[in-house]
């Protein structure tokens, strides 16, 4: 596999492994934290109450930051100052493993420890959170308040320690809601990153799983985890999501979209060049693939990438059914995908350039139903599809409420009325709705956002040009197809450039046994077998 | 450099030949040769497997896998690549023009009769353009899907054509008459001929030295294409009929009915048949622009392909009046400028390539390796 853009680019690679020099996470500050030689910009001072006056004058006194101060009894000069934000810490955690023992502790004492004492027996004895670590810059510190993390200042010790608090509300595993299955796990991901990379570590127990992270947007410091599986995904692709990561430079990151929009290989396209779910079993069979995931903290949506063309079509249900069922379902997948995106325009083209296409009797009934009709078909499809398309974003966008009072206006009002008051003709309406619902079948809704977009552009060329004009515009699209590529990978192979082997999950999906090889072309090529041949089942009949 | 599979590179040069040749040549063979034009058919695939003999001889000699007309400067000097580059230049612009007529000949004849045919014009070479911007790697891949669709269509359209066929047809009247055959050959010969781009396009080839047997598949394959097409037409239609039809090819497929429920279905294989012409025009626009760039040695070639593109545009809409013009012009012109640009200039290349030392010396081979 070739990567022309690679050799192009000059390397930036900021980031890090699990557990390596990550920029900003909790889990960075084991190294970089812990003291050493290096001159730190901002050293933590000996003050206590400086050091507080220090956060409090960068937060602009935010209500929400709590400072607890502890002092010797009959004294008014604190030895120890505790400080979090209200709004982002779990105050169970906060209340109950950290300041109660911390207080048990330090007033138990009979003789009052020196500092250097007190900061290590807390550090050691108080703090029985799974996270705890030792910062001696301010800018450090206060980064850690914002993520939600605790802080603890110690009197005449040039470092504090940062307890582990991160909390707040958030939802629990539900069902999907956009990629529903009939049979198959009914979990998805949250808007919590840490359940997220536990729903995908639960699910892919190996040693090979590796988790990067990432903190993008100097406002919002959103986490991104990049997971990927070390061998099987191959060096070349992984390096460049890597990459294209490091180069993002921007205030803020509320959802994978604005991430995806930063890194995808096309801009200028009707097509995704990276898939996202909300199925973590589609994630980790993702990464057995050869693919490379990005968990992004405050959504559900996981995006995954390299993506062809063909992997749109699929979907999890076609792995736990049985194989030809999922064959079927695949194919119906694929039609349903053209008659989305061409239906409308060959039904146009066909009654206003080539008649002749349609056998007679068709073409009469057809022409009697368009004797009322005011518009040309081009005119008359449009309206109709605008007006799906209307009735479609009030569904999502309307209070659940009125609901029902959407569809009763879209199928009486709109549909039945508007042909028996002769504005459109019945077979319209016919068309309009079956491409509608063809347009549901496609599993990923980024994709069939795609078809619905084109269907307008052959709309407008089958109207205008007729079948000579949707042809132009396939083979538009075809070249489209073939030119675009998704983090180095051809986005349509294996049709073009052809790869035989990866054709046994395209069309067809052959049984467990038989799919032995991951997918040529994203998976590492040193890596591609998964499973040893000859598992074909064959159970003897004796007995 | 971009890389070039060899089936890819077989659809390429079957995509090259064919669509234009499914048009004209039962028509022209059949007039000429009558129930015979199947033995015409053949001639002419000897004729084709003995150029593409020739081409795979010139493209084996150029070991470092270099663009063709830079190979051409490194051996024969810069006056003959510029020469050589001229000419295949010329050729292909007046056969991207000439092609653009015919095709759009035939939309205003067959599908769209009331729209002009500058709309057709601008809408095609603006598709032709946006393909061959991306290279000839992604019109390969093209070709490659195109060539699946529509050839299989086509393979299922003429089994299915089998029934109507009338044997007897093939049956020759009187004896064999030598000169209708070897003149009913010329139109296949002159198609076939196409194969040339096989030059241009070897050093693409993922593997360096199968010029030789991609330009044999291909030939072989169109050869065999264009036989049972010209059979189909023969014996579904009789002798006589295909000479009076301007394209009897689509003819026969519209008379293909199966009970009520399959119908009309030249409708749709024009359709398919439409993608085949848009990769020949990509080819051969790709020819244009190559040899223009390579020739005159220009590095921005964004801004050239729109100019080299208007005057594709104006050439096809202008230089014909009408249609009959245009007709009359490939009558008259064709076999002479086929067989000199595609048959002299390389068989002269050659015997040039065989006077002059390859400088390059036998390392040529790993560098071209090491390039791949």
């Amino acid at each position: 596999m070739r990567f022309p853009f690679f050799r192009r680019r000059k390397k930036r690679h900021s980031g890090s492994r699990d557990g390596g020099k990550a920029t900003g996470s909790f889990a960075s500050n084991e190294e970089s934290g812990g003291g050493g030689d290096k001159k730190i910009a901002n050293p933590v001072g000996m003050d206590v109450n400086a050091n507080v006056r220090w956060i409090r004058e960068k937060l602009g006194d935010s209500r929400d930051l709590v400072v607890r101060t502890l002092s010797e009894a009959g004294t008014k000069k604190a030895h120890t100052a505790f400080v979090f934000l209200g709004t982002m810490v779990d105050e169970q955690i906060v209340n109950q493993v950290v300041l109660q023992p911390l207080l048990d502790l330090l007033y138990g004492q009979h003789k009052q420890p020196s500092p250097s004492e007190r900061f290590h027996l807390v550090r050691n004895h108080a703090l029985p959170v799974g996270q705890v670590l030792e910062q001696r810059s301010l800018d450090e510190i206060l980064k850690q308040i914002l993520l939600g993390n605790s802080i603890l200042f110690i009197a005449g010790h040039p470092a504090a320690l940062i307890a582990g608090t991160t909390g707040g509300e958030s939802r629990s595993v539900e069902e999907p809601s956009s990629q529903t299955v009939i049979r198959g796990p009914k979990e998805s991901f949250t808007e919590n990153f840490k359940t997220n990379l536990s729903l995908i570590r639960r699910r892919l127990k190996s040693q090979k799983l590796r988790i990067e992270y990432r903190e993008i947007g100097t406002e919002t410091m959103t986490n991104v985890a990049m997971i990927y599986m070390e061998g099987i995904a191959q060096d070349g692709i992984v390096r460049e999501v890597r990459s294209r990561l490091d180069r993002i430079d921007t205030d803020a990151i509320l959802e994978s979209g604005y991430i995806e929009e930063f890194i995808q290989d096309e801009t200028f396209t009707f097509f995704p060049t990276m898939q996202n779910t909300e199925r973590p079993d589609a994630i980790a069979a993702g990464l057995l693939e050869g693919q490379v995931a990005l968990v992004v903290d405050g959504t559900p949506f996981v995006l995954i990438m390299p993506a062809t063309f063909t992997k749109f079509f699929q979907s999890s249900e076609d792995y736990y059914q049985r194989f030809d069922v999922a064959t079927f379902l695949r194919l119906i997948r694929y039609g349903a995908f053209f008659v989305s995106m061409l239906l409308p325009s060959l039904y146009i083209a066909v009654t206003t350039f080539h008649q002749e296409m349609l056998p007679t009797s068709l073409l009469i009934s057809l022409a009697a139903q368009r004797e009322g009709v005011p518009f040309p078909a081009l005119f008359e499809a449009f309206l109709m599809e605008i007006t799906f398309e209307v009735l479609r974003e009030a569904g999502v966008r309307m209070p659940r409420v009125i609901g029902p009072a959407i569809s009763i206006v879209g199928a009486l009002v709109l549909g039945q009325a508007a042909v028996q008051a002769g504005l459109v003709s019945a077979a319209m309406v016919i068309v309009v709705s079956f491409t509608a619902i063809a347009n549901f079948v496609i599993p990923s809704l980024n994709m069939s956002i795609a078809a619905r977009l084109i269907r307008f552009v052959m709309m407008l060329l089958g109207g205008t040009l007729g079948l000579f004009g949707i042809m132009s515009g396939l083979m538009v699209l075809l070249t489209h197809l073939v030119a675009m590529r998704s983090f180095g990978v051809p986005y349509f192979s294996p049709f073009a450039p052809f790869i035989w082997s990866n054709w046994k999950d395209v069309f067809i999906r052959v049984p467990q046994w038989a799919m032995n090889k991951r997918p040529r072309g994203i998976a590492a090529r040193s890596n591609l077998t998964r499973q040893a041949k000859g598992q074909k089942p064959s159970p003897s009949n004796k007995g | 450099m971009q890389k070039i599979s060899t089936f890819q590179a077989v659809s390429l040069l079957i995509n090259t030949v064919m669509p234009t040749a499914i048009l004209i040549v039962p028509a022209a063979a059949i007039a000429i040769a009558s129930q015979d034009a199947w033995m015409s058919v053949l001639l002419a695939v000897v004729y084709g497997v003995l150029l593409v003999l020739l081409y795979g001889a010139i493209s084996k000699s150029n070991r470092r896998a270099r663009p063709f007309l830079e190979f051409v400067r490194e051996r024969l000097g810069w006056p003959t690549a510029i020469a050589v580059g001229f000419i295949l230049f010329i050729n292909y612009l007046t056969m991207t023009a000439g092609v653009l007529r015919e095709y759009i000949n035939f939309l205003s004849d067959e599908v769209l009769p009331k729209t002009p045919g500058y709309i057709l014009c601008v809408l095609t070479l603006i598709v032709v353009l946006y393909s061959v911007s991306h290279g000839l790697e992604v019109i390969a891949r093209t070709s490659a899907v195109v060539f699946a669709v529509s050839y299989l269509s086509m393979g299922v359209t003429f089994g299915l054509l089998l029934s109507m066929a009338h044997w007897s047809n093939l049956l020759p009247p009187s004896g064999i008459d030598a000169n209708k055959i070897i003149l009913g050959s010329l139109p296949s010969s002159n198609w076939l001929s196409e194969a040339s781009f096989l030059l241009l396009l070897a050093p693409y080839l993922s593997k360096a030295g199968d010029a030789r047997k991609t330009g044999l598949w291909a030939i072989l394959s169109s050869g065999a294409l264009l036989l049972s097409i010209i059979v189909l037409t023969i014996t579904v239609l009789g002798p006589d009929l295909p000479r009076m039809l301007t394209y009897p090819t689509f003819m026969i497929i519209g008379m293909l009915q199966y009970g009520t429920f399959l119908q009309r279905i030249e409708s749709i294989f024009i359709a398919v048949w439409i993608f085949t012409v848009y990769v020949k025009l990509a080819v051969l626009m790709f020819g244009t622009v190559h040899t223009f760039v390579h020739t005159f040695r220009i590095r921005s070639v964004r801004p050239f392909l729109i100019v080299l593109g208007l005057i594709v545009m104006f050439i096809a809409l202008f230089e014909w009046p009408d249609t009959l013009s245009s007709y009359e012009f490939n009558q008259s012109t064709m076999t002479t400028s086929f067989f000199f640009y595609n048959a002299i200039i390389p068989m002269l290349l050659w015997i040039a390539l065989l006077f002059t030392k390859d400088r390059t010396g036998k390392g040529g081979e790993e560098i071209a390796k090491k390039m791949g």
